[in-house]
């Protein structure tokens, strides 16, 4: 046994794994020829446009509300009441006044002239709505008192205030007590006035600790009570409409929540059936005269893969790749869209949104495929191995 | 539970088992590889052939004719380690490799009749090479990149069969075989440049299907000589033949970037041809002590057909093979230092590899010996240094060394007791 130990080890001891190229030129027929294209200097023809894409944005966490550049937002807001039996009470029998409902809500964002006012009415809705059903589509359906329920608009840093009708709010109130009855609460609609020039972003309510636009009703039983009762809006949604921007020659555009898409298309057909991608690199330049930007955005713009670009239909909407803006460039790896352009054949194309792109209004734009300036073009390039 | 048989049921555990690391012969990329003709240090020691060999203590799977002298049940294994010095007109390497080969057991079911049962599992061929190319990209800033060509596996041959003595002590055996195994080449890209990711092409053959091989030997025909000195004299002859392989192939590219990684590019069953191969040799014994061996195998490999189709670089195969064995005289109280049997062999392999127009020949030379650790038990070591290929015509000349490592262990097993 001690023999054969001996000569493991000696043979164990000698094993080498540190291989060299002598004998690579035996294998001719085997070799790997790893190539680059780069469509700047390979010239890959492409393709590049943008549109517009109704979206809901209920589940956005900020509610915008202005006018700004080329779009207008508008927000709903419905709170979640709960009364005690007592007040229930005292709501049957007419005992209680509603004596001021104030609405609180929480700045974020600004997008627009910073320094402009923001002017808005506040109307009571009328017909149902859901976050997730409800979108600028929908606007023209939604049914809400043509007054202007509000008064007393307040508007500092970090809270902007504003009273609204107390008999609308007693109504509510005493429909919640009387469960006979359905309730009126559709919620309030928040319009901004004509001529403001900018969009302010609030908190809004999201499945996280954001409480957002609270609702505080002061309520008085003559003789016995004054009670202040706090309520969080128990869905919200802003409903940003508006315009594709002017176009401006050799750009695309993305912009958030209005919402403005871009697609891109590149001829990959150079590149042989059943290569493998190593790398594969697309940058975008921005036109820095052309786009605007909000107070705080993510600098980032989101890819997709496009199964039918026609239709803007997506491959894979699980499979997000990112372009990050550094300067006037978004650069980003999008290897596994050209792999799986190579594998399946079929290469539609690329959808680009922006990153945050139910919250912001950042309007990218972002030189496209016909720029004038060939080296500002959108820039794919690739590194592939085939065999 | 004896000793031996544990170490039997050990060796069988770990007899497919091949260790780490590897030679690097690219030759071996082509058919389905290097060819193995001995599996064991006595055969190597001689030369690899030993077609008309018949020893009692020797359990030879080149010809299971030999198999009628065996008088005890006999398990054989061996490990060997390979070290491989490359050469091209540029650059050299050396590299090695330790594997077990496999085992074979044989046991006599009758002795007079040179009835006895064989069964086992040793390499029939074997693919291994790893190189790897350096590149630069031409005026880019992405760095080296490197390709490596990896290629790994073999057929096997397992195997079970029988002798028998037949009239006039001709010496006929047979074995069933059954050829399996996984041929692996993989091509793969790297990268300096952390951005670019490392992808891999994949190719795998699966073959397997049923072979026998059928071998003879003479009696002693050294009265012809009319000497005294000769004897023990010889032929044999034996027949390699594989039916069709079925073969599954499969053809994988590897890319992180894809959700599953691994995407089939093709995939399907065909089949592989594999030559006969014809074996034949002679052995005498000269003054009762010295054994010599002279042999020959031949393989059409030009004749080699994967999926219906020839593959070039391929030729007819020649293997001459010359050995020696000093048998020392058995004497009573005489040292374990005065019974080691001694070898010694020569070689010439006409390779299947024609590569550029150049057919790429071997010599070797080889030596060995049996160390007695008891009656019918030995420790076998054998050596060969071999010269492969040339540098010429932008080939690779090969070096190589072999030390093959075996345990020959026999014991009276399935023998009727006589009353």
């Amino acid at each position: 046994m001690l023999i054969i130990a001996g000569i493991m080890t000696i043979a164990l001891s000698s094993c080498k794994d540190n291989p060299t190229s002598v004998g690579a030129q035996l294998l001719k027929n085997d070799y790997l020829n790893v190539k680059q294209v780069d469509s700047y200097t390979d010239s890959l023809h492409q393709t590049s446009s943008y549109y517009k894409k109704v979206i809901p944005l209920g589940a956005s966490g900020t509610l915008l509300l202005g006018n700004a550049a080329n779009v207008q937002a508008s927000t709903l807001i419905m709170f979640g009441i709960s009364l005690a039996d007592s007040v229930i009470t005292d709501l049957n029998n007419n005992a209680v006044n509603v004596v001021s409902s104030t609405v609180e809500m929480t700045p974020v964002y600004t997008f627009g002239d910073s320094t402009a006012s923001l002017d808005y009415s506040v109307h009571k809705v009328n017909s149902v709505w859901t976050p997730s059903g409800f979108d600028a589509d929908s606007l023209p359906g939604l049914a809400y008192d043509q007054t202007d329920m509000s008064t007393n608009h307040q508007f500092a840093d970090t809270v902007a205030t504003f009273d609204i009708s107390n008999t609308t709010v007693t109504n509510w109130l005493k429909d919640i007590a009387d469960t006979t009855y359905y309730s009126s609460d559709h919620g309030i609609y928040l319009l901004p006035t004509s001529g403001v020039k900018k969009v302010v972003g609030f908190e809004a309510v999201t499945s996280g600790t954001t409480l957002g636009t609270s609702l505080h009703i002061v309520l008085n039983k003559p003789g016995v009570y004054t009670d202040t009762l706090a309520f969080y809006a128990s869905q919200d949604l802003s409903v940003v409409t508006g315009n594709l921007p002017n176009p401006v020659r050799g750009d695309m555009y993305i912009q958030g929540s209005l919402s403005i898409n871009s697609k891109i298309w590149f001829d990959v057909s150079s590149i042989p059936k059943n290569a493998l991608i190593n790398n594969a690199e697309l940058t975008f330049t921005r036109d820095s005269l052309n786009t605007i930007t909000g107070s705080s955005y993510t600098n980032t713009l989101l890819v997709y893969i496009l199964s039918d670009s026609t239709n803007e239909t997506l491959a894979d909407s699980t499979q997000i790749l990112t372009l990050t803006g550094s300067g006037n460039i978004f650069q980003g790896n999008i290897t596994p869209f050209v792999q799986r352009w190579i594998d399946k054949g079929n290469d539609q194309g690329l959808l680009i949104k922006a990153a945050n792109f139910i919250g912001g209004l950042e309007l990218f734009a972002i030189k496209n495929s016909s720029a004038a300036n060939f080296s500002q073009r959108p820039r794919l390039q690739i590194t592939y191995t085939v065999r | 539970m004896n000793l031996k048989l544990k170490f039997i049921i050990i060796a069988l555990f770990i007899s497919q088992i091949s260790l780490f690391s590897q030679t690097s012969s690219s030759y071996s990329r082509y058919g389905i590889g290097d060819v193995a003709y001995s599996y064991s240090a006595n055969e190597l020691g001689i030369g690899q052939l030993g077609i008309s060999l018949a020893e009692p203590d020797f359990i030879s799977i080149n010809n299971p004719a030999s198999w009628v002298k065996l008088t005890s049940t006999r398990f054989e294994t061996s490990l060997s380690y390979s070290g491989l010095f490359l050469s091209d007109m540029s650059n050299s390497d050396f590299n090695g490799k330790a594997q077990f080969n496999g085992f074979a057991f044989a046991f006599p079911v009758s002795v007079p009749n040179g009835i006895s049962v064989g069964f086992g599992i040793i390499p029939y061929s074997k693919i291994n090479y790893q190189v790897i190319q350096y590149n630069t990209f031409p005026g880019s800033t992405d760095g080296q990149y490197t390709l490596t060509y990896k290629g790994q596996g073999g057929l096997s041959k397992l195997f079970i069969g029988t002798s028998y003595n037949l009239p006039f002590n001709l010496s006929l055996g047979a074995t069933l075989d059954y050829y399996f195994g996984t041929l692996n080449y993989a091509a793969i890209s790297n990268f300096t440049n952390t951005n670019n990711i490392s992808t891999q092409y994949n190719t795998t053959y699966e073959p397997g299907g049923l072979g026998t091989t059928f071998g003879i030997i003479t009696p002693d025909i050294s009265t012809i000589f009319n000497s005294k000195s000769i004897s023990d004299f010889r032929l044999g002859i034996s027949v390699d033949y594989i039916k069709s392989l079925s073969t599954d192939t499969l053809y994988t590219s590897y890319s992180p970037s894809r959700s599953a990684g691994t995407d089939t590019i093709g995939s399907g069953t065909t089949t592989m041809k594999i030559p006969v191969r014809l074996s034949a040799g002679l052995s005498f014994i000269l003054n009762k002590r010295y054994l010599f061996t002279l042999d020959a195998a031949s393989q059409a490999w030009s004749n080699y057909t994967f999926n219906n189709t020839k593959v070039s670089n391929l030729r007819n195969s020649l293997l001459l093979s010359a050995g020696f064995e000093f048998r020392p005289k058995l004497e009573l109280g005489a040292s374990v230092w005065k019974q080691i049997i001694w070898r010694a062999g020569l070689s010439y392999e006409q390779t299947q590899y024609e590569i550029n127009n150049v057919g790429i020949n071997q010599y070797a030379v080889s030596g060995g010996f049996s160390f007695p650790l008891s009656y019918a038990n030995t420790i076998d070591l054998a050596v060969q240094y071999g010269i492969r290929g040339t540098t010429n015509s932008s080939l690779v000349k090969e070096n190589f060394v072999k030390i093959n490592f075996g345990l020959s262990l026999g014991e009276l097993w399935f023998l009727r007791r006589n009353n």
